[in-house]
């Protein structure tokens, strides 16, 4: 009868039953718990780490400047005591052989130095004076330069610059300057010049 | 021994994989008075990443710099790099004067010895000469006016009998032959 009534709902008046509370008995999900407990073994169980109170009493601690803290390598320099670094390779670092490595020496290079010229680039574009003679172009203008200290001048033709070899012993100040100029014509070779 | 009217320069240089440094001393017509070298230091690959950029920092700042101005024997009255990291080591460990000294395209000023800021903090552009685009000169932070005023009088005395960025390039060109030595 209940069928019937439903055909004829469904037919006449477009309804259909819903059912509803279903009789679902889906089970309790399961909580898992870790099982196996998660050890920690320490690699370097002697390293006891620097504190920047440590560091202030070595006086190895710098104060922050405008590129923040900075801690110089020898801070963590372990003396006398092996200290060991583990990399996936199991490769060992003996951090404190790096003194020893970093030893530096400077020397005294001022004789080899004394040896080697100066060099002065041709600056006539910015030099406004020019000793022009009719008929004659400025090519250049080396300086300034020390005229009665120079032994010696040579123009190195690939980059347009005079090097300049000085008497070190000299006691002259008078500077000058040099002008490189040549007369139009063919032929004509090109001159120097002191102003 | 200090030298009246000289100048200091300072490189350290860190090239394929080794770190060096050089430091020359002129007087103003640009003639050595003192000049000191490092031997180049290489830093294996394994303590670059071991110490990262503080191995750098620690060989540059504390190691080559801190090396070559206990050595140098005639103390100039103004020390000058090219470098602008420098600038803070060297003035805190030269204990005088230093500045940052480079070229610039900016157009001549309008005299001789004049001064402009620069766009960077405690920078300015300087008329050293009348023959060359002024100069971009830094001074460490916290650096009196004063005292960079006397800085830049020194460079423009200086200009007149030498040109001012020279030593550098002569600084290299010893490096290349020491090199080849």
């Amino acid at each position: 009868m209940a069928g019937f009534r439903d055909k004829l709902a469904r037919h006449f008046l477009n309804q259909a039953e819903v059912w509803g509370g279903c009789d679902l008995s889906l089970d309790a999900p399961h909580v898992y718990t870790l099982q196996h407990p998660v050890t920690v073994h320490s690699l370097c169980p002697r390293m006891a780490p620097l504190t920047t109170s440590s560091l202030k009493t070595r006086g190895r601690l710098q104060l922050p400047n405008s590129r923040g803290f900075r801690f110089s390598i020898v801070s963590v320099k372990a003396k006398g005591t092996r200290v060991r670094r583990y990399s996936s390779r199991e490769l060992r670092v003996y951090s404190a052989s790096l003194k020893k490595k970093y030893t530096l020496k400077v020397r005294n290079g001022l004789s080899q130095m004394l040896e080697f010229p100066q060099e002065r680039t041709n600056r006539l574009k910015w030099q406004t004076f020019r000793p022009n003679e009719p008929g004659e172009v400025t090519l250049a203008w080396y300086g300034p330069l020390i005229e009665d200290a120079v032994i010696k001048l040579a123009l190195e033709k690939g980059r347009g610059t005079l090097l300049v070899w000085y008497n070190s012993q000299s006691k002259q100040f008078k500077t000058g300057g040099l002008y490189l100029c040549r007369r139009l014509g063919v032929g004509e070779k090109p001159e120097w010049r002191w102003v | 021994m200090a030298a009246s009217n000289s100048l200091g320069y300072i490189i350290v240089d860190g090239v394929e994989g080794q770190i060096r440094g050089a430091s020359l001393v002129v007087d103003f017509r640009g003639i050595p008075l003192d000049f000191r070298y490092t031997d180049p230091i290489r830093p294996s690959r394994l303590e670059r990443v071991l110490y990262g950029s503080a191995l750098d920092t620690y060989l540059r700042e504390d190691l080559v710099l801190q090396s070559l101005l206990g050595a140098v024997e005639v103390k100039p009255q103004l020390w000058l790099c090219n470098d602008l990291d420098l600038l803070v080591p060297l003035r805190e460990t030269g204990k005088v004067r230093a500045a940052f000294l480079a070229s610039s395209s900016h157009a001549p000023l309008e005299a001789v010895g004049n001064i402009e800021s620069a766009a960077e903090p405690n920078a300015v552009l300087l008329q050293a000469d009348a023959v060359s685009a002024p100069l971009r000169v830094a001074f460490p932070p916290n650096t009196k006016p004063d005292e960079a005023q006397q800085a830049a009088e020194f460079l423009v005395e200086a200009a007149k009998m030498m040109e001012l960025l020279e030593p550098f390039g002569r600084i290299q060109k010893a490096f290349l032959s020491l090199n080849e030595d």
